[in-house]
């Protein structure tokens, strides 16, 4: 019986091993989704012919663009986001990968912050990546460019983090997408507001806007993980 | 140390009337438990003991509650009355963090990505369950179930017993935790498969781990020391 001693005290887990773990988990969704990467791609190009279609059904009025560029790929790269957010939680529930994230012995909201962050890295920073390009049609300078990427950066995690409790609230609901977009898209207004109106204002304007925008990005990687956490739970438990 | 809990009780046998003494490490204890689906009880007043050392199948018919039974024994599922201990104690809020280090689920789906290897999955499902691997006990694990020479591949493209046993080679590396949960294992495995998943069972039982699973059959004839719980 010397083996059942051995269990008998539950192996005492470091921090360490808690950050091998997570790496583990980031590897691997990385590479999982990384090998779908044609769903990573109809996002990306989703939001490309979204922003292109504008000018062309606006007319070439120069001024007009300029004003509505921004709003355009911001509306663009929101509903981008929302549209790749589903399959992330999907998937893992149906090959039963939120179960054992459930019963791991890791804090849920923690691994929750890491499978969002893999999102982050694959399905938005390319979204920000892409935007120098699309200011092209719309006349957008380099200052203005410059906020609006800044104001995607601070604002696509938050949007994410919003869209990951919704998404795993909807988990097993049919035409779960469109009740997503139901639920997230009345959220994201604070965003919009910000993100697309500091571009071309004063400089101290710009600072108010994105400071607030940072702000809530804090919030939000420090609190939402939990709303995730919790959702996915009750997902899990029905 | 605490942790350890070894009990002897006596129970009567209810057919033969029979005194026993069992002697074990105490781990499952369930009291009274009652499991519902909407207003339907499935299971009522169940009392039970997992001790270290044995192995239970939970058996029935179709929609008799095995999977969600099991799913409650794992804290998947609410109980709808009693109460689960784990080695003496009860299992409120937090407490299950504790059984799920020394627990290992494993669903009627197999928990893998289909576009990566096996032993990608394999070592992802280890840290997730907080068990540190060397590569080589990985690949130790999946030649001692035979799916040595298709590692490499995606499981996707395994057929579905070869999915379910790249998944159960995680029961196969070393630090296994002591209780075993395994929704349907038997499902899809041909004969030397379940051959030697069996073999793996009774081994760690015979440590002193314990498992429970659930199955529909008669599996397992030549199991020696196999306790059934029919729903």
């Amino acid at each position: 019986m010397t083996a059942s001693v051995v269990w008998a005290g539950a192996p005492t887990r470091g921090a360490r091993s808690a950050w091998r773990a997570l790496a583990v988990v980031w590897r691997a969704t990385m590479l999982s989704q990384w090998r779908q990467r044609a769903d990573l791609a109809a996002a990306w190009c989703f939001f490309l012919v979204v922003v292109a279609l504008f000018p062309l059904a606006v007319g070439p009025e120069p001024q007009l663009l300029q004003r509505m560029g921004p709003g355009v790929i911001w509306v663009a790269a929101v509903l981008a986001t929302l549209g790749s957010l589903p399959r992330w939680f999907q998937d893992d529930w149906q090959d039963g990968t939120l179960e054992q994230m459930v019963l791991s012995p890791y804090p849920l909201p923690l691994l929750m912050l890491v499978k969002v962050a893999t999102h982050g890295a694959l399905a938005l920073l390319p979204l920000v990546a892409l935007c120098p390009v699309l200011a092209l049609p719309y006349g957008l300078g380099a200052e203005a460019l410059g906020v609006l990427m800044a104001g995607l950066v601070l604002g696509l995690p938050v949007l994410s983090l919003l869209g990951a409790v919704a998404a795993a609230l909807v988990l097993g609901v049919r035409s779960g997408a469109v009740l997503l977009a139901l639920l997230v898209l009345p959220l994201t207004v604070p965003l919009l507001v910000l993100g697309a109106g500091a571009v071309g204002q004063p400089a101290e304007v710009v600072t108010a806007h994105l400071s607030l925008m940072a702000a809530m990005a804090l919030l939000a990687v420090v609190g939402l993980p939990w709303a995730v956490a919790s959702a996915v739970r009750l997902a899990v438990e029905g | 140390m605490s942790r350890i809990c070894l009990v002897s009780f006596k129970v009567v046998c209810y057919k033969c009337q029979k005194q026993l003494t069992l002697t074990g490490y105490l781990m499952l204890s369930l009291i009274d438990v009652g499991l519902r689906r909407g207003h339907r009880w499935l299971v009522r007043g169940l009392a039970l003991q997992v001790l270290g050392g044995q192995t239970w199948q939970i058996e029935g018919a179709n929609g008799a509650g095995k999977t969600t039974l099991l799913r409650a024994l794992a804290g998947l599922f609410p109980l709808g009355q009693g109460q689960i201990l784990w080695r003496g104690r009860a299992l409120v809020g937090d407490g299950w963090q504790a059984v799920h280090q020394e627990m290992a689920w494993m669903g009627h789906t197999p928990a893998q990505k289909a576009n990566l290897d096996a032993p990608t999955n394999l070592t992802m499902a280890c840290a997730l369950a907080g068990q540190t691997v060397a590569t080589s006990s990985v690949q130790a694990a999946l030649e001692g179930c035979g799916l040595g020479r298709l590692a490499r591949r995606p499981v996707g493209q395994l057929s579905q017993g070869q999915r379910r046993l790249a998944a159960l080679a995680r029961l196969a590396l070393p630090g296994a935790p002591a209780l075993w949960l395994l929704d349907e294992p038997f499902v899809a495995l041909d004969e030397k498969a379940c051959q030697w998943l069996q073999q793996l069972m009774q081994r760690h039982v015979q440590g002193g781990g314990a498992v429970v699973f659930t199955a529909h059959g008669h599996v397992g004839e030549a199991y020696h020391g196999l306790r059934r719980l029919a729903l």
